[in-house]
């Protein structure tokens, strides 16, 4: 069923990112999230690839803006975006994606529990288990450039396996966005001569 | 109305204090990595760690070491000194760590350290430590790794194609709350 102008004025915001918007901003989000990770694979290469010392492995960014990657700053700051992403887009899920976007939502909110008790730390100045940096409470049996990279990677694969299910033509049906919709052809969409 | 315009300035100002309390940890200054190399060690009155630490400067990143006081800290007046392979190495108080002295230079991999802590004519030692290897991984990153940039390309490609899909596609409002 297609809306009329009138009754779409009436959404909200949350129905229209879960709705008509959903497509645009899962992708945007998506890519959002990939370029971080993209961030975390290098910092990983440099580290168990090439085998450079962890301090001096600072990832692409952090070449550029070491003070980036030793501040909690980006680390907090994707963390908070990527799970605020996964909340406001939860409700555009049906079916068992919405499981899988679930699950990584819930684990990408213990991650953001990590970091955001690094950042008491941090400004307060007492760190757990009474190390003298700031310590995620997994980290005294791994490492956190492994810990970290790990969270990512085990919010990563259900929210692809949760896109992968959500955007298959025979999820059209249940959604209420354009995600699974057949795709436009080019002269349809007025692109054929460009 | 007047409920209305309540609500609105409610809002701003939950906004407001959110912005502000996002500043404060953007401030925050973190750190990577210490690993304990003694933990809780009586010295005399007192209760000490040894962290080796990788430094959040960003040109001075060697290792280095931290004493922290776990139960109190010591008086004013007490020296904290630490010997690398028998050779005094200069010690500060931290200024990162609240209640810690910290080497200026780092270590190595078997160096044996040993730490000391002198007050009103009395000196206390630590057991010595030898700085153990490298941290090595306890999962098998290299695996790990390879599937991670595999996804990552696969996803990237993925990304694009349907991006790109997306936008031909002209925005449609179908289904949302408006069965009713």
């Amino acid at each position: 069923m297609v809306g009329t102008s009138e009754q779409t004025a009436e959404m909200g915001f949350i129905q229209k990112l879960n709705g008509p918007w959903h497509e645009r901003a899962l992708w945007i989000y998506l890519a959002i999230v990939v370029l971080h990770w993209i961030e975390h694979l290098f910092q990983a290469a440099q580290i168990w690839i090439l085998e450079m010392p962890r301090p001096e492995a600072l990832g692409a960014l952090g070449y550029v803006f070491p003070w980036l990657v030793k501040s909690e700053v980006m680390h907090f700051g994707y963390a908070l975006i990527m799970f605020t992403g996964l909340v406001l887009l939860l409700p555009g899920f049906r079916g068992a994606a919405r499981g899988w976007w679930l699950a990584s939502t819930i684990i990408q909110g213990w991650h953001l529990v990590e970091h955001s008790t690094l950042q008491i730390q941090a400004i307060v100045g007492t760190n757990l288990f009474g190390s003298p940096v700031p310590t995620s409470f997994l980290q005294p049996f791994i490492p956190r450039p492994e810990l970290h990279l790990v969270y990512n990677l085990i919010v990563f694969i259900p929210m692809i396996v949760a896109m992968w299910l959500h955007t298959r033509p025979a999820q059209d049906a249940l959604n209420d966005c354009n995600c699974a919709a057949p795709p436009v052809e080019r002269a349809k969409a007025g692109l054929a001569s460009v | 109305m007047g409920r209305m315009h309540a609500m609105r300035s409610a809002i701003r100002l939950i906004a407001l204090l959110a912005a502000v309390s996002l500043a404060l940890p953007a401030m925050a200054h973190g750190d990577h990595d210490a690993r304990p190399l003694l933990r809780r060690a009586e010295v005399g009155p007192y209760t000490v760690s040894v962290w080796q630490v990788y430094p959040d400067v960003g040109s001075a990143i060697i290792p280095h070491l931290i004493v922290t006081f776990d139960d109190g800290m010591p008086d004013e007046g007490a020296v904290v000194s630490v010997r690398v392979d028998s050779e005094n190495v200069h010690m500060m108080r931290s200024v990162t760590t609240t209640g810690a002295w910290e080497t200026t230079t780092g270590v190595e991999p078997d160096d044996v350290v040993s730490v000391t802590i002198s007050e009103r004519g009395e000196a206390w030692s630590a057991p010595t430590v030898v700085i153990p290897p490298p941290l090595t991984s306890v999962l098998p990153m290299r695996a790990l790794i390879a599937i991670s940039i595999f996804l990552a390309a696969a996803v990237a490609w993925w990304i694009g194609s349907r991006t790109a899909q997306a936008w031909r596609r002209p925005i449609t409002y179908r289904n949302v709350g408006l069965e009713g």
